[in-house]
């Protein structure tokens, strides 16, 4: 099993393919891990790039410490994974969601390490926005904490749930209840405008017009500064798992400009 | 019937090879799944690994890991998962994976 201890937790990932250019794909919380974007994307972007995908701590396969979920133990995180794996060169990430909010957060930590990023329904929050919009994310695992508990979902889960919605349930539980995790996210903090102004990577946002954050998208584009934002119709907050086929062509398709810019800025270099 | 030819027996694998790939497949779902695997059904060609095994996709990724670590450079496990769509890949059964392995071992 592919694992490495990274300040002090043991985190799985997977590393596939190789190329000039580095994939770095982030899931979002709780009910996600790395098989979204590696069944969605990462085998078919790994035929043209070195790629790697991992599980967030408390995520997946990677370990579950009882504390450290804020947005900054996640930058951490990735930093140590990167070191940890030799990637020092500029790597391209690909957030979806809260992985977004991760993507961001090492983006302005740490400029140096970024070539790109693709955010899929960034969950970020940003100066501007409405309280209710800010509040929406622990809003929604409060919601999620007492769902699991309700009566009615513990006798369908005894009854129809199965095997694996079983243990899903029982893992997001755990997870929700013996982790700091609602706590530490609850203090995620606001990007100031000088934050995000100070991105200076290329930054392609992918909305669904549908998604109960569509609020972001206006005031991310309007403040990182070479920012393309792109609204899906027909799709709410789960692009990818709506979309998987159309998200793996527009990570293809970012791929090969990559190149391209690559190739150029070498010829360029070259005269 | 169409007769056999060098060709079309060279193409496939052999059955004693599926043989092989089913049991050794068998084994590693069965180390991925550890106390989850319920022997209610012996694993055959046909079983579906999201309907009938009830795998967790994460727990696809750490199978497709112990495959690819068993079988290394004999299966390009990563260029045959990057071919198909999320749907396909959830609908798979172990025959198709064992299909597959045999295939690439020749």
């Amino acid at each position: 099993m592919p694992k490495v201890i990274v300040n002090g937790n043991e985190l799985f990932y997977r590393r596939m393919g190789s190329g000039d250019s580095t994939l770095v794909f982030i899931h979002g919380l709780l009910m996600d891990n790395l098989s979204s974007w590696w069944l969605a994307v990462a085998n078919a972007a790994a035929r043209h790039a070195d790629t790697l995908c991992y599980d967030l701590r408390g995520h997946g396969l990677s370990e579950r410490p009882p504390t450290g979920y804020t947005v900054a133990d996640g930058v951490d995180d990735l930093l140590g994974l990167l070191d940890t794996l030799g990637i020092e060169e500029p790597a391209h990430l690909f957030g979806n969601s809260y992985g977004a909010v991760v993507a961001v957060a090492f983006a302005i930590a740490h400029p140096e390490r970024v070539a790109g990023m693709v955010l899929i329904e960034p969950h970020v929050g940003a100066e501007g926005l409405s309280d209710d919009e800010l509040g929406r994310l622990s809003a929604g695992l409060d919601e999620a904490l007492t769902g699991l508990f309700r009566p009615d979902v513990k006798q369908w889960l005894e009854t129809k749930g199965g095997r694996k919605m079983n243990r899903l349930v029982a893992s997001w539980k755990g997870f929700l209840t013996e982790t700091s995790l609602i706590d530490d996210l609850r203090q995620t903090k606001t990007f100031s405008d000088e934050e995000l102004s100070s991105i200076k990577c290329r930054v392609l946002l992918v909305f669904g017009e549908e998604s109960d954050i569509f609020e972001r998208a206006r005031v991310l584009v309007d403040r990182i500064p070479d920012a393309e934002l792109q609204v899906w119709r027909d799709l709410d907050h789960l692009v990818l798992r709506d979309a998987p086929a159309r998200v793996r062509e527009l990570v293809l398709e970012w791929v090969r400009s990559a190149e391209a810019a690559r190739i150029g800025g070498q010829a360029l270099a070259g005269h | 019937m169409t007769e056999l030819t060098d060709t079309t027996i060279g193409a496939g694998p052999q059955p004693s090879t599926v043989q092989e790939v089913l049991d050794t497949v068998s084994s590693l779902i069965i180390e991925v799944l550890g106390d989850d695997y319920l022997l209610e059904s012996p694993i055959t060609m046909d079983t579906a690994f999201e309907e009938d095994l009830e795998l967790e996709s994460i727990e696809f990724v750490a199978l497709a890991e112990q495959v690819e670590l068993r079988y290394r450079d004999g299966i390009d496990f990563v260029s045959w998962m990057g071919e198909m769509e999320v749907e396909e890949i959830k609908a798979l059964t172990v025959g198709d994976l064992v299909t597959f392995i045999a295939t690439s071992l020749g």
